[in-house]
C-alpha cells in the first residue's frame, strides 16, 4: 500500500460509497490477506476465518456509504475494529476453545510445528492489547507503521507495545516451562 | 540482537488465502452486497433497497397481495425482487397457523423449483448467450470466468437457495411428522431431478439430483474433463447448514449437511457404489497402523492393530466390500519412524524438552531409523500445579523427560501428536495420564 498514490485509498472509498464494486474489490485485495492471517490466530478453523472475513467486508461495504475519510490510518483502524467486533460476536455466548490438533495446524500454517502450538497458547494468555500487536506482527506480518495504523496509535507507540508484549511473553514462557 | 521470543514467533507462517479461496470469498461477498451491480442508476436514485422493500411491504399489507406481490412472487434468485419474494413468504409463514404453515412451506418449495425451471428455460433458449453474458459481466470485476463458464451462476445460486430451503422444510416436516407433506416434498425433488436430467442433453454439463432421507445431493458432471474446482459453501448461523460444491477431476458434487445428521451423511454414502479412490496406510508401530481411505469421495480413517500388509488389505476389503484389485490399485504404505522427528524437535525446541541429552544415543537412533523400528513404548504424564511433566519411554533407549504448559488430557494428546507426528489415537493408546494435587 506504500507504493500507491497518496489518495488511492480515499478515492477507492469514495467510489465504493457510490456503489462501485470494482473499487471495493481493490480495497478487499489490499486487506484480505492481512485480516485473514489475523483471524487465523483467533479462530478454531480455517473456514471460520473465511466466514468472519466475509462478514467483515460486507459490513465494511455497508459502512462505507456513511464513512467520512480522514486518513488511511483512520480507515485501517476502522476495518480492524470491525474485525475485532466480528471475532467477539463469533465467540459471544458460545463455549469455543481453539483446540490444537494436527489437522488444525496443517490447515492454518504452512509449516505446522510444535513451537507454533506452544507460542499461540502463550499469546492467548497475554493482555488483549499485547495480543493484538503480536498477532498483527507475526501472523499478519505487518510493519510497525502498519500496526500503528491498525491500532490507531503512532509508530513509536507500536514499537514500545511490541517490545513490552515480547517481554511479557518471555515471562509467561518461563512461568510455564521447565 | 533479536529477542529470543522474536525468533520463535518468526517461525509462524500462516497458510494464506490461495487464489481460489480469495476468488470464492470475493464472490460470496459480492453476492451479499445489498445494492447489486445490475441495478440501473435511475433506479438507485429513486429507490434505496431498504426504502423499496418498505414500500412494497406496505403495499402488500394494505392491498393484500395483488400485482406487486405477484411481480415479486415471480422473481427468481438473482432478480432484484427476489429478497422481497422471500420476505413476503416469511411474513405469510409467520401469520399462518401451524397446519397452514406446513402447506405453505410445501407450496414455497414448489416455487423454488419453479424458479430453477425458469432459469433453466432461460439458459436453454438463450443457449450459450446467457453463459457468455455472465462471463462478460463478471470479468469486468476481474472475476475469472471458470465458474460461470461451467455453469450459469444464477442457476447455481437458485439451486443453492432451493436446496437449502427444501432441506429446511424437510427437516421441519420430519420433526412434526407430517407424512403427507413429506411425500409431496419428495415428489417435488424427484421432479426437479428429472428436469435437471433433461437439461443435460443440451448443455456442456450433466446435472443430477439425488435425495435420500437425510440429505440432498446435487451433482454436476462435466462432459469435458479437467474442469477447475468450484466450491460453494452456504452457512446459516442458527441452523448450521452447510452447502458445498466439490469437484474431483471430472465430477462435481454438491452436498448439504446439517449438524445433526452429518454423521449419517457419511455412512449413507457408502451404499452408493462409486469405488475406492485412495487408501493410505501409515505404520507407526508393529501393532498399530492408521488407514486413511477415500471411498465414494468420502474420506475416513481407522486404526488397525497390525502392520502386516496382507492383514491391512483384508481389513479394507471387508470394511468397504471391495475387491482385492481395487485395494491394491490405490494402496500406499508408509512406515513412519517417529524417533527421528522427536530427536530433531527436542534439539531445536526451546520449551525445555531436552531433559536428557540426545547425543549419547544418536548412533542408536540412526541405525534404528533405517529399519524404522524404534518406537515409543509408553508416555507417562503427570499434572502438577501449572505444568505437566511428561516422560517418554523408548524401546531400548533412554527415557526422555520434559515439561509442557498444557493441563488437560485432550490438549496434551494433541500437543504430543504434533510433536511426534503421530495420530492422536496412537498417543491415546500410549499415554498414562495422572493428576496429582
Amino acid at each position: 500500500m506504500d507504493s500507491q498514490s497518496k489518495n488511492y485509498i480515499a478515492e477507492l472509498i469514495q467510489l465504493c460509497a457510490q456503489g462501485d464494486t470494482f473499487a471495493f474489490r481493490k480495497l478487499y485485495e489490499q486487506l484480505d490477506q492481512k485480516i485473514f492471517s489475523f483471524l487465523i490466530s483467533r479462530v478454531p478453523e480455517r473456514a471460520d476465518a473465511m466466514d468472519i472475513l466475509q462478514d467483515v467486508f460486507v459490513d465494511v461495504w455497508q459502512a462505507l456509504r456513511k464513512f467520512t475519510y480522514k486518513s488511511d490510518k483512520q480507515f485501517y483502524a476502522f476495518v480492524f475494529v470491525i474485525t475485532k467486533r466480528k471475532v467477539a460476536k463469533f465467540y459471544a455466548g458460545r463455549d469455543i476453545t481453539v483446540e490444537f490438533s494436527e489437522q488444525h495446524m496443517s490447515d492454518m500454517y504452512s509449516s505446522p510445528d510444535f513451537e507454533i502450538y506452544t507460542m499461540s497458547k502463550l499469546v492467548n494468555k497475554l493482555k488483549k492489547k499485547y495480543q493484538d500487536v503480536i498477532r498483527l506482527r507475526y501472523w499478519s506480518e505487518l510493519s510497525f507503521a502498519e500496526i500503528a495504523d491498525y491500532l490507531d496509535i503512532n509508530e513509536s507507540a507500536a514499537k514500545v507495545r511490541h517490545h513490552r508484549a515480547l517481554k511479557q511473553l518471555e515471562i509467561l514462557a518461563q512461568k510455564y516451562e521447565t | 540482537m533479536k529477542h529470543n521470543m522474536e525468533i520463535q514467533l518468526d517461525k509462524i507462517k500462516v497458510k494464506k488465502l490461495n487464489e481460489y479461496e480469495q476468488h470464492e470469498l470475493w464472490q460470496t461477498i459480492v453476492n451479499q452486497l445489498p445494492a447489486k451491480k445490475h441495478q440501473s442508476i435511475l433506479f438507485s436514485l429513486f429507490f434505496k433497497p431498504r426504502v423499496m422493500l418498505g414500500i412494497f411491504i406496505a403495499l402488500m399489507l394494505t392491498l393484500g397481495g395483488t400485482a406487486t406481490v405477484q411481480a415479486a412472487n415471480s422473481s427468481a434468485p438473482g432478480d432484484i425482487l427476489f429478497p422481497l419474494d422471500r420476505t413476503i413468504e416469511n411474513l405469510r409463514l409467520k401469520i399462518a397457523s401451524d397446519t397452514k404453515k406446513e402447506e405453505l412451506k410445501v407450496k414455497f418449495s414448489q416455487e423454488r423449483i419453479d424458479e430453477i425451471n425458469h432459469i433453466i428455460t432461460e439458459i436453454e433458449t438463450d443457449g450459450n448467450m446467457t453463459i457468455d453474458q455472465s462471463v462478460k459481466v463478471t470479468s469486468t470485476s476481474t472475476v475469472s470466468a471458470t465458474s460461470s463458464d461451467f455453469i450459469d451462476e444464477r442457476l447455481q445460486n437458485a439451486l443453492g437457495v432451493a436446496l437449502h430451503f427444501i432441506n429446511q422444510t424437510k427437516l421441519d416436516l420430519e420433526a412434526s411428522g407430517n407424512s403427507e407433506a413429506m411425500t409431496q416434498i419428495n415428489q417435488l425433488l424427484d421432479d426437479l431431478g428429472n428436469d435437471l436430467q433433461n437439461l443435460s442433453s443440451e448443455a456442456k454439463y450433466k446435472l443430477k439430483l439425488e435425495s435420500n432421507d437425510d440429505k440432498l445431493r446435487f451433482e454436476i458432471k462435466s462432459k469435458e474433463k479437467g474442469e477447475e474446482k468450484v466450491e460453494l459453501r452456504l452457512r446459516s448461523d442458527e441452523e448450521k447448514n452447510r452447502l458445498q460444491i466439490k469437484s474431483r477431476e471430472d465430477k462435481f458434487e454438491l452436498e448439504l449437511e446439517t449438524d445433526d445428521d452429518s454423521v449419517q451423511t457419511t455412512s449413507s454414502v457408502s451404499s452408493v457404489a462409486r469405488g475406492l479412490t485412495e487408501a493410505e496406510v501409515k505404520i507407526y508401530t508393529a501393532s498399530s497402523s492408521m488407514v486413511k481411505v477415500e471411498f465414494n469421495n468420502q474420506s475416513s480413517s481407522f486404526m488397525l492393530a497390525s502392520s502386516d500388509r496382507e492383514t491391512i488389505i483384508a481389513a479394507i476389503m471387508s470394511k468397504y466390500n471391495v475387491t482385492r484389485q481395487a485395494v491394491e490399485a490405490v494402496l500406499k504404505i508408509e512406515i513412519m519412524s517417529n524417533t527421528s522427528t522427536s530427536g530433531s524437535t527436542s534439539s531445536t525446541s526451546s520449551q525445555g524438552s531436552g531433559g536428557q541429552s540426545n547425543n549419547s544415543n544418536d548412533d542408536n537412533v540412526n541405525t534404528n531409523r533405517q529399519n524404522g523400528s524404534v518406537f515409543i513404548q509408553s508416555i507417562e504424564a503427570e499434572v502438577r500445579q501449572n505444568k505437566t511433566r511428561v516422560r517418554v519411554k523408548y524401546q531400548g533407549q533412554n527415557d526422555q523427560e520434559f515439561n509442557l504448559a498444557v493441563l488437560s488430557r485432550s490438549e496434551l494428546v494433541s500437543a504430543l501428536a504434533i510433536k511426534y507426528h503421530l495420530p492422536e489415537l496412537v498417543i491415546e493408546g500410549l499415554l498414562k495420564f495422572e493428576v496429582s494435587e
